[in-house]
This record gives structure tokens, C-alpha cells and sequence, in this order.
């Protein structure tokens, strides 16, 4: 009797917490919700003040309005599309190995200088991004690499909220896992690519989005780094667009929409890695 | 014998472990910190855009214009503010959704994904609504109206901003997962046979335990809240260096807000290491 009530009790909590968590979820999907309406928006509905989050009239004329704004152009949308993956896939590709080639040492290690130099990560995260933006461009000036896709890449390897977040999860690790691996006589290679990366998939999942959400939507670094018209990517080409003031606010936001898929394509592919419960490491601590 | 291979085997660990951190070092290195030390030089020097780096050097010079700019020390004065309250509410409300997802729920990996997904898309769409004219984000208004309560009770202006925040919150909400996850299940199961409540295991066990992680999340929050690239800060420096040119003013900003954070987050971090439970041994 005692047992089936206390039972009952739980029941009913955990549904005042679906409940709760459906209620912020589908708060939390608003953004999402949006940019899809805004997309679909007749121009009238678009200079509603205040804005209005659901479409009344969807209409496809904003994508039309995009591909005739495009059509004058002599570099094809392909090409744009094409710098944008490649730089975006390279780049998210290359911080995540170096970032878990660093954050195995700077958790698991001790070695003169490393809290010096997690200091230094913490500390760079606090810089606005437009303080070394000038200095950067001389720096890729000064190497040569103006106009390539070095210059694309290159500057935004170093990612430190990816090293950050990687070294956190790799605190979580415990560290008898590694000693099991020493005794074993596992090389500290092994045990990075054998041990370590596999137990921290979460962190690299987490990053691969981060990192690529951030990489695909800058417009800054082409319009920094790169002069000709077929080495920019689509955030820039997108952004010209958009600059083109008022009339071209449909077209815009078809854009931004376009802009959006292949983010929400890589949320989709990795965000079960995320979100999947960290191993657990079966030693009791 | 094995005191010296001892030796070796640590000496071997420090190259390695530079080894391994060296790649990351370098780029971080060219592309951070060597432009970081280039604009705290233009910072005080006065040089023009054809020759920026040989500018005549004049000190604080640029330092003092920023301190007796009125129109700046507003806007400085009204984010800073801004920002140490985003943080605790963030974090709080970062702590209770990760707290909730952690438990065994109905469709758990769903609500994860929806509550991580804000992560792509909210710096969008404030620049969408930046484009049409709305930044107040007066598109809450007619959301709180008519869809919802709640806008009423804690009034429209809160609401907006909680909004906003509750979207900032992914990354939060995912430190918090991991941490909780690595609270040992067997402290549970004590405290429950011992007759604990879920709100007392709440109290007692996760809040102790994951306190380290509370301190990460605020910090890590707060840092995002000021270098968030939509923040009024970041506008003036962008207006002062991009539009007027005036790139050792917007580099003198620059240097003098990362001061203030540095300084907030050295508080933070003081006051949060006395707060905080150690765990006895490290792991």
C-alpha cells in the first residue's frame, strides 16, 4: 500500500516535469520557428512593427527575389558554396584533432608552463574579436597567404572556447584509466587515440558544432582576408545581399534561411554524440 | 633501478606532453596572441592605416580619451551591468534544465536535442532582427500577449530578456550534463536508503558535488556575455575602429574592457574557490 502510493507520487512529478521541460522546449525552439517563417514572410508582413513570429501569407517570392538578385552576377552560387564547405569542413576537421592533441596533456599531464598556458586560453576567450582583427590581417599579409584558403583556415584553428571545453570533459576522465593503460605498456599515443578520444566524444561532438557554426556564418575573415571575387564564401556573398538596403530585406531573409540548412544539418548528424551520456568508466572512485 | 626508469618515463611524459601541445600552441601563438600584443601596441601609438604599426608612440594618450568620453562610459556603465546579471540567471537556469534532463525522463534524448539546439541559430536570428529594426526585441510583446501568462505576472521587459537568455544557455546546460554525470551513483543510493528526498539528494549531494562546475558555468557565462558580438560594447568598438578608422582608439577600448572583465572574473573566481567544495582528493 505504502509502496504503490509513494509510486503514484512519482508518476505524478514526472509529469509536471514533462510538462515543464515541453513547455521551455518549445520556448527554446522559438528561434528556429523564426527564421523559417521569416523566410516564407510576403514583404508587407516583414515591416510589421512589432514583428510577428508566425507567417499569416507564406510566399515563396523571397527565394525568387534572391535568385534574380544572384542572376547578374558573373561567379556562380556553386563556387561560393563550394569555398564555404571546403573552408568550413578543413577548418572544424583540423581544430578538433589539435584540439584533442592538446587538451590530453593540459588534463592528464604535469608539465612546467601547462597551467601557464590554460591561463593564457582563459584569458584570450575574454578579447573581443575585433581587437585582433587588424593585427591579424597583417599577420596573414606579412606570411603571404593573402587571397588563398590558408588564409581562411589558418587564423581560426586555434579555437579556445573548443580546447576549453574538450579539457573539461577530459577533468571528468578518471585518471586510473590511464594508469590501467601505462601498466599495460600502452604508449602515451595509444593511449590518447585508444583511451582518451573515444572517451571524450561528447567534447569533440560539441566542439564539431560549435566550431562549424561559427566558421560557416562568419562573413568577416573573407571579407578580411581574401580580395578576389571566387575565393569568398557564402556568409559574404549572402551579406553583399543583404547590404543592398531595404527592397532586398525578402531576399535577405531567404538568405539567412539558405545560410541556416547546413548548420542545422550538422546539429542533426552530431548532436546525438552530445547528447549521449558520458561513458561510463565502470571504476568506482 | 626503477627510481631512474621512474625518471625517465616522467621525462618522456613532458616532451610528449609538449609534444602534443605544441601544434595548438603555434597557431594560437601567430593568430591570438602575437595580434594581441600588436594591438596593445597600437593601443599606444597614434598610426595611421597605411603605416599602423610605426606610429609615433604617445603613451596613454588614447587611454585617457576613452576615460572622458561620456557617451562611452554610459554605454560601458549599462553593459557591465547587463552582463553580471546575465550570468547568475543563466547559470541557475541552466543548472535546473540540466538537472531535469539528467533524470531518467520520458524521451530524454529529445529534450536534450531541443534544448542544445538554440546553440546554432540564436546569434541568427538577433541579427535577423537586428535587420529589421527590432532589436529591443519588442517581437515579445505580442508572443507574451497572446500566447502566454507568464509575460503578464513578471511584466514584458523581464520576459524579453529571460527569453533571449534562456537561449544562451546551451553550451551551460551542457557543462552541467557532463558534470552531473560524473557524480557517483552510489551516493545516491545511500542517501536514498537513509530515507533522503529528492530535494534534500539535491541539497546535500549535487549541489556540493558539481559546485566546481557551478563556478565554470558562471564563469564561462559571464565571459560570454561580454564578448558576445551583438553587445553595445562590441558595436562601439567595431564603430570606432571600422567606421572612423580610428584604430588605436578602438584598440585602447578593447584594452581597457578586457582589463574590467579580467578583474570582475578574478572576483568571480576568488570569491567562488572560498564558496565552492573542495573535494578532498584531485582528480
Amino acid at each position: 500500500m505504502l509502496k504503490k502510493r509513494f509510486k503514484f507520487k512519482k508518476d505524478y512529478s514526472l509529469f509536471f516535469i514533462i510538462l515543464f521541460l515541453s513547455g521551455l522546449g518549445l520556448f527554446m525552439m522559438l528561434p528556429l520557428v523564426f527564421l523559417v517563417s521569416t523566410a516564407f514572410k510576403p514583404s508587407e508582413e516583414l515591416f510589421i512593427y512589432p514583428p510577428r513570429f508566425f507567417v499569416e501569407n507564406p510566399t515563396l517570392q523571397n527565394f525568387k527575389d534572391l535568385f534574380l538578385a544572384m542572376a547578374g552576377d558573373q561567379i556562380p552560387l556553386s563556387r561560393y558554396f563550394f569555398n564555404s564547405l571546403l573552408v568550413s569542413c578543413i577548418t572544424v576537421f583540423f581544430t578538433v584533432l589539435l584540439g584533442s592533441l592538446a587538451c590530453y596533456p593540459l588534463s592528464k599531464h604535469k608539465f612546467p608552463g601547462k597551467d601557464q598556458i590554460f591561463g593564457l586560453i582563459i584569458v584570450s576567450l575574454m578579447f573581443a574579436p575585433e581587437v585582433v582583427e587588424i593585427p591579424r590581417y597583417l599577420v596573414v599579409s606579412y606570411l603571404g597567404l593573402m587571397d588563398t584558403y590558408s588564409a581562411l583556415i589558418l587564423p581560426s584553428l586555434a579555437f579556445p572556447i573548443g580546447l576549453f571545453l574538450m579539457k573539461q570533459f577530459m577533468d571528468q576522465v578518471p585518471d586510473e584509466i590511464f594508469e590501467a593503460g601505462r601498466i599495460d605498456g600502452a604508449s602515451e599515443w595509444t593511449m590518447m587515440w585508444r583511451l582518451a578520444l573515444p572517451l571524450i566524444r561528447p567534447a569533440w561532438a560539441t566542439v564539431v558544432i560549435l566550431a562549424f557554426t561559427a566558421i560557416w556564418n562568419d562573413a568577416g575573415s573573407s571579407a578580411l582576408f581574401t580580395q578576389s571575387e571566387e575565393m569568398k564564401t557564402l556568409p559574404y556573398y549572402l551579406s553583399t545581399v543583404n547590404g543592398q538596403g531595404v527592397a532586398r530585406a525578402g531576399a535577405n531573409a531567404a538568405a539567412t534561411f539558405i545560410l541556416t540548412v547546413p548548420t542545422v544539418l550538422i546539429f542533426i548528424l552530431f548532436q546525438r554524440q552530445v547528447l549521449s551520456t558520458m561513458a561510463h568508466s565502470g571504476i568506482k572512485s | 633501478m626503477s627510481k631512474r626508469r621512474g625518471y625517465s618515463l616522467e621525462r618522456r611524459k613532458v616532451t610528449e606532453g609538449y609534444l602534443f601541445v605544441s601544434v595548438w600552441v603555434i597557431g594560437f601563438l601567430a593568430f591570438t596572441l602575437y595580434p594581441l600584443y600588436m594591438s596593445l601596441k597600437i593601443s599606444m601609438t597614434s598610426g595611421k592605416i597605411s603605416d599602423i604599426l610605426n606610429g609615433e608612440f604617445v603613451g596613454l594618450d588614447h587611454y585617457k580619451r576613452v576615460l572622458t568620453d561620456a557617451s562611452f562610459s554610459q554605454v560601458f556603465v549599462d553593459q557591465i551591468l547587463k552582463s553580471l546579471m546575465d550570468a547568475p540567471i543563466i547559470s541557475i537556469f541552466a543548472l535546473i534544465a540540466a538537472v531535469l534532463l539528467n533524470g531518467d525522463i520520458v524521451g530524454k534524448r529529445y529534450f536534450r536535442a531541443v534544448f542544445f539546439a538554440p546553440v546554432i541559430i540564436s546569434g541568427l536570428m538577433i541579427r535577423i532582427l537586428n535587420s529589421q529594426g527590432a532589436a529591443d526585441f519588442s517581437i515579445f510583446q505580442e508572443l507574451g500577449s497572446s500566447a502566454l501568462l507568464i509575460s503578464d505576472i513578471i511584466g514584458e521587459d523581464t520576459f524579453a530578456r529571460m527569453g533571449t537568455l534562456l537561449w544562451r544557455s546551451s553550451v551551460e546546460i551542457l557543462i552541467f550534463l557532463a558534470g552531473l554525470q560524473s557524480i557517483p551513483r552510489s551516493l545516491y543510493e545511500a542517501a536514498e536508503m537513509d530515507g533522503a528526498t529528492p530535494w534534500e539528494c539535491f541539497w546535500k549531494i549535487t549541489l556540493p558535488t558539481i559546485s566546481p562546475i557551478v563556478l565554470l558555468s558562471i564563469i564561462y557565462a559571464t565571459i560570454d556575455s561580454f564578448t558576445e558580438p551583438d553587445n553595445q560594447i562590441m558595436g562601439y568598438i567595431r564603430e570606432s575602429t571600422i567606421t572612423r578608422l580610428d584604430f588605436s582608439y578602438g584598440a585602447a577600448i578593447s584594452w581597457m574592457y578586457f582589463l574590467v572583465i579580467l578583474l570582475i572574473i578574478l572576483i568571480i573566481f576568488y570569491v567562488g574557490r572560498r564558496v565552492t567544495v573542495n573535494e578532498g582528493s584531485q582528480r
